[in-house]
C-alpha cells in the first residue's frame, strides 16, 4: 500500500523500509526530504559547491547501499549525517593527495538561499569557514560543530592528537580575527 | 562581539551553522539513480565492454551470416573426380528407364526420372560421349517432396566426365534424407567406390574439402598484411587522475592496429600464425565533469606487439565465391612493448609514459574466416579479443584498493594472405 501513499505523507520508517527493498520511489522521496540538510553539512567541508554536491551524491549512494545495516537504534537523521561527514572526510583525504588537471578556479558558494537563525550572520560565518585552509576547516567542523573529540579526529584524519589540537587552535584564531574585522566593518557602516 | 573562552567561538559557529540547509542543483538525483541501478548506466567497465564487444560482434556476425549460408550450399560445380570412378554399371544407371525402375518410391522416381530424362537426354551413353550433362533435380524435387529444396538437409554431388577429358562435376541434386538413403546407393556407386555405410553428408563434405585442397593452396607457409579496428579499454583506470575532485566516466574509444603476419597451415584443420603488429593503439577515453562542463580526456598508449596464435580450422566450399572458405578458431599469447603514452586534455598532450610498465602480456582469442580469392591468395576477416594479463601501471602509479589496470580490446580484424609454398 505504500506505493499509493502520498509521498509527503510517508513516514520516515516507511521510507527506510522502502529503501531497504530498493524501492526507487522511496529512495527519491528520502533524497528530496533530506538533500538540503545533507548539502548543508557538505558545504561546511568544502569551498566549492560542485565538490560539496559530489560529496552529497556519494554520501547518498552509501546511505542507500548501507541502509540495510541501520537497526532503527537512534536517530536516522543522525545516522545519515555521520555517513555524510565520513564521506566528506574521505573526499578531503583524497583531495590532498592529487590535484591533477583541474585548472578551474574555485567556485564560491552562493549563500543567497541559506536559512538559519540569522541569514546574514550565517552566510558570513559560512564564508569564513569556507575561506579556512582545508585542514583547519575540517578539524574545526569535526570538533566544534559535529562534536568529535581530538582522539576521534586524529583517527579519522590519520593525524596526531597534537596536530588536531594545533589546527583547531589556529582555526579559532583565524575565525576570531575574521569576526573582529567583520564587526569593525559593521560598526563603521552603522556609525559613519 | 567578544569571546570569553575558547569554546564560546565553537558554540557561536555551531549555533549558527548546525542544521543549515541548501537546495542542491538539479540533476543530482538522476546521477544517483543511475548509479544505484547499473542497468541504467554504462559506467562499469564490464558493461561497456559488453556493449562494445556486442556492437562489433554484431558487425562481424552479420558479415559471417552473409557468408555462412552460402558456405553450406554449393550451387555450382566444384569437384573433380577421378576418371576411373565411373563404371559401366553406374553409367547405365544414368539412363532414365533404369533410374525409374530402380526407385521404390514411384512419384519421386518418376519426377526424378523426368528431370533426368530432360537433362540427360544425351547421356544414354554416358560412358564415351563427349558431352557434359547436368542433373537438375532441384525444381523437380520441389513438386515431389512438397517442400522447397532449400529446406532439405542433404546434398550429393554427381560427377560425370567427358571422354578422354578432364573430369568435371556437372551439378548436384538436393534430397531429403529419406530419399537420399534410397537413391544414394546408386549415386554412390556412380560417383565413388566408398562404402555404403558412410553417411552421405560426411562423404560429401570430405569430397568438397578434397576439392578445395586440390584446386587451392590450403597448406603451407603464408605471409600477410593485417589490420585491426578495435574498441579500447583499461580496467579500473578511472580510479586516479581526479582523486576526489570530479567524476571520471569511461567513454567509448576506437583504435587501430596494423602489421605483418607469417603463418603455417599444417593441414586444413590446424595452423599457427605469428604477427608483428607495428603499432597498436590502446588506452582509455574519459569524460570528466568540471564545474558542470564536460571535459574530454584521452589516454593513448601505443604498443608494438607480437602475438602467437594457434588456429583450429574448419574448411568448406563457399557457394558465394565457389572457393574454399575456412573458419579459424584461434587463441594465443601476445607480448607487447610500450612505445609511447600520452594524456590529452583539452587538446593539450602530456607524456605519461613513466606511469606505465614498458611491457605487457595478453591473452588473445577470436574467430576469423578465410575466403580464397585465387589459388594462393585469401582474405581473412573476423573478431578478436585481447585481455591483458598484467597490471600495466608502473610502481607508484598502481591503484590502491582498486584492482589491476589491464588492457582490454575487442574488435574486427582483416588480413590479406598469400600462400608462399
Amino acid at each position: 500500500m505504500i506505493f499509493f501513499k502520498n509521498r509527503k505523507k510517508r513516514t520516515e520508517q516507511e521510507l527506510i523500509e522502502g529503501c531497504k527493498k530498493n524501492d526507487r520511489k522511496s529512495q527519491n522521496i528520502l533524497y528530496e526530504r533530506f538533500a538540503p540538510l545533507m548539502l548543508g553539512i557538505c558545504i561546511r567541508y568544502s569551498s566549492e559547491l560542485h565538490v560539496a554536491e559530489d560529496i552529497m551524491q556519494e554520501g547518498f549512494i552509501r546511505i542507500y547501499n548501507c541502509i540495510g545495516t541501520f537497526r532503527n537504534e537512534g536517530s536516522f537523521e543522525g545516522w545519515m549525517k555521520r555517513i555524510m561527514v565520513r564521506t566528506a572526510i574521505e573526499q578531503y583525504r583524497k583531495t590532498i593527495q592529487i590535484h591533477a588537471y583541474d585548472d578551474t578556479e574555485n567556485e564560491k558558494i552562493d549563500f543567497s538561499d541559506i536559512s538559519g537563525m540569522d541569514d546574514l550572520t550565517t552566510k558570513d560565518l559560512l564564508r569564513m569557514i569556507q575561506d579556512l585552509p582545508a585542514g583547519f576547516r575540517t578539524v574545526f567542523n569535526l570538533y566544534a560543530i559535529e562534536g568529535y573529540s581530538h582522539q576521534e579526529i586524529s583517527e579519522m584524519l590519520h593525524i596526531s592528537v597534537g596536530t588536531s589540537k594545533s589546527q583547531l587552535s589556529r582555526a579559532r584564531a583565524i575565525l576570531q580575527e575574521k569576526i573582529r574585522k567583520e564587526n569593525q566593518t559593521i560598526a563603521y557602516e552603522v556609525y559613519r | 562581539m567578544k569571546f570569553t573562552d575558547k569554546n564560546s567561538i565553537d558554540d557561536f559557529f555551531k549555533s549558527h551553522l548546525d542544521g543549515i540547509k541548501k537546495n542542491p542543483s538539479k540533476g543530482i538525483w538522476e546521477v544517483i539513480s543511475k548509479q544505484l541501478n547499473p542497468s541504467y548506466s554504462l559506467k562499469s567497465i564490464s558493461g561497456r565492454m559488453v556493449y562494445g564487444a556486442a556492437s562489433l560482434g554484431m558487425l562481424a556476425g552479420l558479415a559471417f551470416l552473409f557468408l555462412s549460408p552460402q558456405a553450406t550450399k554449393t550451387k555450382k560445380p566444384f569437384l573433380s573426380s577421378a576418371p576411373n570412378q565411373i563404371t559401366q554399371e553406374s553409367a547405365s544407371f544414368l539412363q532414365p528407364q533404369n533410374m525409374l525402375a530402380s526407385s521404390t518410391s514411384k512419384p519421386d522416381a518418376e519426377s526424378f526420372a523426368d528431370a533426368s530424362q530432360r537433362k540427360l537426354s544425351n547421356a544414354s551413353s554416358a560412358q564415351g560421349t563427349a558431352n557434359v550433362y547436368a542433373l537438375h533435380a532441384h525444381k523437380d524435387l520441389k513438386s515431389s517432396l512438397g517442400q522447397d529444396p532449400k529446406d532439405v538437409d542433404a546434398e550429393v554431388s554427381i560427377p560425370l566426365m567427358e571422354n578422354d577429358a578432364e573430369p568435371i562435376v556437372v551439378d548436384q541434386a538436393f534430397f531429403d534424407k529419406t530419399h537420399l538413403e534410397k537413391m544414394a546407393y546408386r549415386f554412390h556407386g556412380l560417383t565413388t567406390n566408398a562404402p555404403l555405410e558412410k553417411h552421405p553428408d560426411t562423404l560429401h563434405i570430405k569430397r568438397r574439402i578434397w576439392a578445395g585442397e586440390k584446386l587451392f593452396k590450403m597448406k603451407g607457409l603464408h605471409v600477410a598484411a593485417v589490420y585491426q579496428l578495435h574498441s579500447k579499454w583499461i580496467s579500473t583506470q578511472n580510479s586516479y587522475e581526479s582523486f576526489g575532485k570530479n567524476k571520471l566516466s569511461y567513454t567509448f574509444g576506437l583504435g587501430n592496429a596494423y602489421g605483418l603476419a607469417v603463418g603455417y597451415d599444417f593441414s586444413s584443420i590446424f595452423g599457427i600464425q605469428i604477427e608483428y603488429i607495428a603499432q597498436s593503439e590502446h588506452g582509455q577515453d574519459y569524460e570528466e565533469i568540471i564545474k558542470k562542463k564536460v571535459v574530454k580526456k584521452s589516454m593513448a598508449l601505443n604498443y608494438t606487439q607480437f602475438p602467437l596464435l594457434f588456429k583450429l580450422k574448419s574448411s568448406r566450399m563457399s557457394g558465394f565465391t565457389n572457393k574454399p572458405l575456412v573458419i579459424n578458431y584461434f587463441a594465443g599469447i601476445q607480448y607487447g612493448v610500450l612505445k609511447s603514452a600520452q594524456l590529452t586534455v583539452n587538446n593539450q598532450s602530456t607524456d605519461i609514459s613513466n606511469r606505465f610498465l614498458h611491457t605487457d602480456f595478453a591473452a588473445i582469442f577470436g574467430v576469423e574466416t578465410d575466403v580464397f580469392l585465387s589459388h594462393r591468395l585469401f582474405f581473412s576477416s573476423g573478431i578478436r579479443f585481447e585481455y591483458g594479463l598484467k597490471d600495466i601501471n608502473a610502481e607508484g602509479w598502481k591503484m590502491q584498493n582498486a584492482g589491476k589496470s589491464q588492457n582490454i580490446l575487442s574488435g574486427i580484424s582483416f588480413g590479406l594472405h598469400y600462400m608462399v609454398f
